[in-house]
């Protein structure tokens, strides 16, 4: 062996640097590993998650244990009634995970917010913007990561457990039946959840754009939701004009949804293409913010 | 000289009617240079416009061969250089090794060499055990450590170092000069270092740039800038200095008396016999405690530049009018 | 002289945290540079000077008052805080003309008062403009206008020239001297040392919530007798000088520089080398070029004291 000292102190680094880096990754998994770090809150946010994702499991299993008649005998003839029955409270596959989703759309949305309302407020407030902006990053790349930190919860929160369910439905309905028959649903379940997860995550990250912390920007997501649900419903009372439940985001989702599962309540006075309306223009609204925003923080660095 | 590490003709920058850059040429050589100017004299616009974060109104600049102010060079110039910001700045939540290597990862290390890089250059500014420590409770001298890391992630050939020294104690501040001139003299960094403390610059720089309203009013070697200018000598005496000063007319030399006590000794030609003085100052029975000829230093340089008389009592031995202090005087009550 | 500021075993804890433990120290009227580490208790000293705390322990008298909530001291006192302590809606001339009307003047006098000090620091300008679009340096001289304005007796001034530009600090530190010079007491605190000794040598050296050392930063030096007192040369014939010198008995090092040509000398008695030096210098006929001793300097004091 030759003899050889190593007492260099800095050492240069001799590797290269990746042709196509996805720089965005590396954010969104850097901020999403963020979110982890603290146990009692995501404890706490994710446990009506987990309870509303296990009842939908469970009816769809018990639908389908009902149908096949494992548990009751089918062919006795008070059986047949009651099972009849309870299937039909249980309700199909599809208008149980509509129902979740319904159900969950608070939370998920509560849940995104928590994670994604400090993701560009603290970037501010701590400078990091200096920092992410000294690197070859450009500001849709940092937008995306940022997106994807924050959206990875709202599809833990939304997305995974109506697969969970569709999973559930797979291996219980009888032949594969519910895999084969309806897999249109399935795409149009993560669809769905993909766009409210979507809507949630720009409107948290527009709101934590414009404050300098994360507090600031819970009370003004919470503030904005409260606020523009509580206005619509006063004014749609009021003036009794169902289009003011336009500015209604939970409304909006609701009929989105109504409209892609096929239950389109007849009563609604307002057409789909208005609600489609109304949530591309938040997204414009917000999308343009946002440009404008992280601009700034751009030439601030 | 070689290859100049930036090259910039003809840079400007409005900002509205404002023009915070005013159309000037810069060579800046390699190796560790200082940046220097008064506040809202367009050096935090010249490192932004370097960095690719702004685009000049006019003008090109090049950073070692990157073009900055065209849009296709605009990201990749920063793979090649380090940017120190001047505020406080860290990743929310994150710990000093977390922050370095997520850093470098973004500039395109793989994970691997990111998470190596990391440790090495934490390693070089001597953050220990605390680099698994959330950054929220770092010291003012540990966060500026950890800044200066994250600029040395991905082994950039310029660093941009802004303020380094700022808010930091003494200690802090000498453990930051010692690094930054390790990187600059020892490991051969080209370096752009501003400063408002003109001590750091000349301790650190071979070079020297001064900015002032948007334009270059001094640049050139600091050995050169404060090289020392005639046969001008600064003595020090201890014990009877009159004699000693009655002495050194006799033997033909100008005396007067300099700032803080000490004595200026003109010599006739323009190079100065100390034996002399010693031999003198033997005859006179005084002892010397400071002897050498009088250099200008950085800040006399420097305010001379931007256009300010450099005051008297200055630590250094300037011209001695006290005139620049009347200035703030004058309209004492 | 009468000392202007008297603690006696001065202590203050925040909780359990010490932030000045058993102080003692007179200062004299004149220029005083209050130096130590980062969180050393420079700041908590400050605070109480001014009264804006209660000493925890020991006593404490400035200009012969007891300060905390004395309404009698606050008028011959200036503060200039470390923190931003600026109210942004208003302009320079108002915040100054403000903190002069909390003393008690009326508001004529009060915004004479408030202009004088603005022009003094170079405002005049700016001062009809509101402080939110102040630079950093600008709102450090609106704090330091607001701390001379009344032409207080004694200014403390924390950190006064942080984030101030070259210019901005040669312009604060020679408003000092002239205020300084004009018989007003200064205390100064600063991390930058060579600026602390360019404008006074006294100095009051805080390390732990301790006094560490106290006085004329020369004498200061002189009573740190373990340390050997460096000095450096350099000369046409530096090692023929260097032979020489170790000749002398108090002269116990001598280091050549190849690269630059220094010769470094250690000596355990700097006034005998001093007087030796000529005689040597004028035998040896060496060519000296230079001779400076840096490590009398406060940089080095601090850095044998605190390390």
């Amino acid at each position: 062996m030759r003899a050889s000292t190593h007492t260099e102190i800095y050492r240069p680094f001799t590797g290269t640097l990746r042709e196509h880096p996805r720089r965005w990754v590396t954010i969104g998994v850097s901020s999403a590993k963020q979110g982890f770090k603290r146990k009692l809150p995501a404890l706490l946010l994710f446990t009506p998650v987990a309870i509303g994702c296990v009842i939908a499991c469970f009816r769809v299993y018990f639908r389908f244990q009902l149908l096949s008649g494992d548990l009751v005998n089918i062919n006795s003839p008070g059986a047949a009634g009651i099972t009849l029955m309870v299937t039909e409270t249980l309700g199909d596959v599809v208008s149980n995970i509509f129902t979740y989703t319904q159900g969950m759309a608070f939370f998920s949305l509560m849940i995104v917010a928590w994670y994604g309302a400090g993701l560009i407020a603290e970037d501010r407030r701590l400078g990091a913007n200096l920092l992410y902006f000294s690197r070859p990053i450009s500001r849709l790349d940092y937008l995306l990561g940022k997106g994807a930190g924050a959206a990875f919860f709202g599809f833990l929160a939304l997305t995974l457990p109506c697969l969970l369910v569709c999973s559930v439905a797979t291996f219980t309905s009888p032949e594969w039946s519910f895999i084969v028959e309806e897999w249109a649903s399935i795409l149009k379940v993560i669809l769905f959840s993909s766009i409210w997860v979507g809507t949630v995550t720009v409107l948290v990250l527009t709101i934590s754009s414009l404050v300098g912390r994360k507090s600031h920007a819970l009370i003004g997501i919470i503030g904005a939701i409260v606020l523009s649900s509580g206005v619509s419903t006063v004014l749609a009372h009021l003036f009794n004009e169902n289009s003011f439940s336009l500015l209604n985001l939970f409304q909006n989702f609701e009929r989105l949804g109504e409209w892609m599962f096929d239950r389109w309540n007849p009563d609604r006075k307002v057409t789909i293409t208005q609600t489609a309306a109304a949530l591309g223009g938040l997204w414009t609204l917000c999308l343009f913010i946002l440009a404008v925003r992280v601009r700034k923080m751009e030439v601030v660095a | 000289m070689s290859e100049p590490v930036i090259s910039i003709r003809n840079l400007v920058k409005c900002y509205g009617k404002i023009r915070a850059l005013d159309g000037f040429d810069l060579d800046i050589p390699s190796g560790p240079v200082g940046l220097l100017g008064p506040n809202g004299s367009g050096k935090t616009t010249l490192l932004k416009l370097l960095l690719g974060l702004l685009v000049p109104t006019e003008g090109e600049a090049t950073v070692l061969g990157f073009r900055p102010t065209q849009r296709r060079d605009r990201l990749s110039v920063r793979t090649v250089v380090g940017y120190m910001p001047e505020g406080d700045c860290i990743l929310p939540g994150m710990s000093a090794i977390e922050l370095v290597s997520t850093l470098a990862r973004i500039t395109g290390l793989r994970t691997e060499d990111a998470m190596t890089r990391a440790h090495e250059v934490l390693d070089y500014v001597q953050l220990d055990e605390e680099r698994y420590r959330p950054t929220d409770g770092y010291s003012t001298g540990m966060k500026q450590r950890l800044k200066l890391a994250q600029a040395l992630a991905h082994d950039p050939q310029l660093l941009l170092l802004d303020e380094p020294t700022n808010g930091l104690d003494p200690k802090g501040r000498r453990q930051m000069l010692d690094l930054v001139e390790d990187l600059g003299r020892t490991q051969g960094k080209n370096i752009l270092l501003c400063s408002h403390l003109l001590q750091d610059v000349e301790r650190t720089c071979d070079h020297v740039v001064v900015l002032n309203e948007g334009g270059v009013v001094e640049q050139g070697k600091v050995s050169e800038l404060t090289a020392a200018k005639g046969a001008l000598l600064l003595v020090e005496v201890e014990g009877e200095s009159a004699r000693f000063i009655e002495q050194l007319q006799a033997a033909g030399l100008q005396t007067s008396e300099g700032t803080e006590g000490g004595l200026r000794i003109q010599w006739p030609d323009a190079d100065p016999d100390a034996d002399r003085v010693f031999e003198l100052a033997q005859q006179a029975g005084v002892a010397i405690t400071q002897l050498r000829q009088q250099r200008s230093s950085l800040e006399d340089v420097f305010l001379r530049a931007v256009g300010v008389v450099p005051h008297a009592t200055s630590d250094t031995d300037a011209s001695p009018s006290h005139g620049d202090s009347d200035d703030l005087l004058g309209k004492q009550p | 002289m009468k000392p202007i500021i008297k603690a006696t075993g001065l202590g203050r804890w925040y909780g359990e945290v010490i932030g000045l433990n058993d102080l003692n120290v007179e200062i004299l009227p004149g220029i005083t540079g209050l130096v130590g580490p980062n969180g050393a208790g420079k700041s908590t000293f400050m605070k109480l000077l001014v009264g804006e705390m209660r000493p925890s322990s020991g006593s404490l008298e400035v200009l012969g008052h007891t300060p905390f909530a004395n309404q009698e001291l606050y008028r011959q006192l200036g503060f200039c805080p470390q923190q931003d302590a600026l109210y942004d809606h208003m302009t320079g001339l108002q915040f100054v003309t403000h903190c002069m009307r909390l003393a008690n003047l009326n508001h004529t006098d009060a915004k004479a008062m408030a202009t004088r000090a603005l022009q003094r620091v170079h405002l005049e300008n700016a001062m009809n403009r509101p402080v939110s679009g102040y630079s950093k340096g600008m709102r450090q001289r609106t704090k330091l206008a607001q701390a001379f304005a009344h032409t207080p007796k004694l200014i403390i001034a924390d950190e006064p020239l942080t984030g101030l530009d070259p210019v901005a600090r040669h312009q604060v530190l020679d408003l000092y001297r002239e205020l300084g010079d004009s018989g007003t007491s200064l205390i100064i605190s600063s991390h930058v040392l060579h600026e602390v000794q360019s404008l006074t040598p006294r100095i009051v050296l805080i390390h732990r919530g301790r006094l560490l050392a106290q006085g004329p930063v020369e004498d200061v030096r002189q009573l740190l007798s373990r340390h050997p007192r460096k000095v450096h040369l350099r000369a046409r014939e530096p090692r023929a000088l260097a032979r020489a010198l170790l000749e002398l008995p108090h002269v116990h090092s001598a280091t050549l520089e190849e690269a630059t040509g220094d010769l470094h000398i250690e000596t355990r008695d700097i006034r005998a080398f001093h007087s030796d030096l000529p005689a040597l210098a004028s035998r040896t006929r060496s060519g000296i070029e230079s001779l400076e001793s840096s490590d009398a300097s406060l940089d080095a004091v601090f850095d044998y004291l605190v390390g």
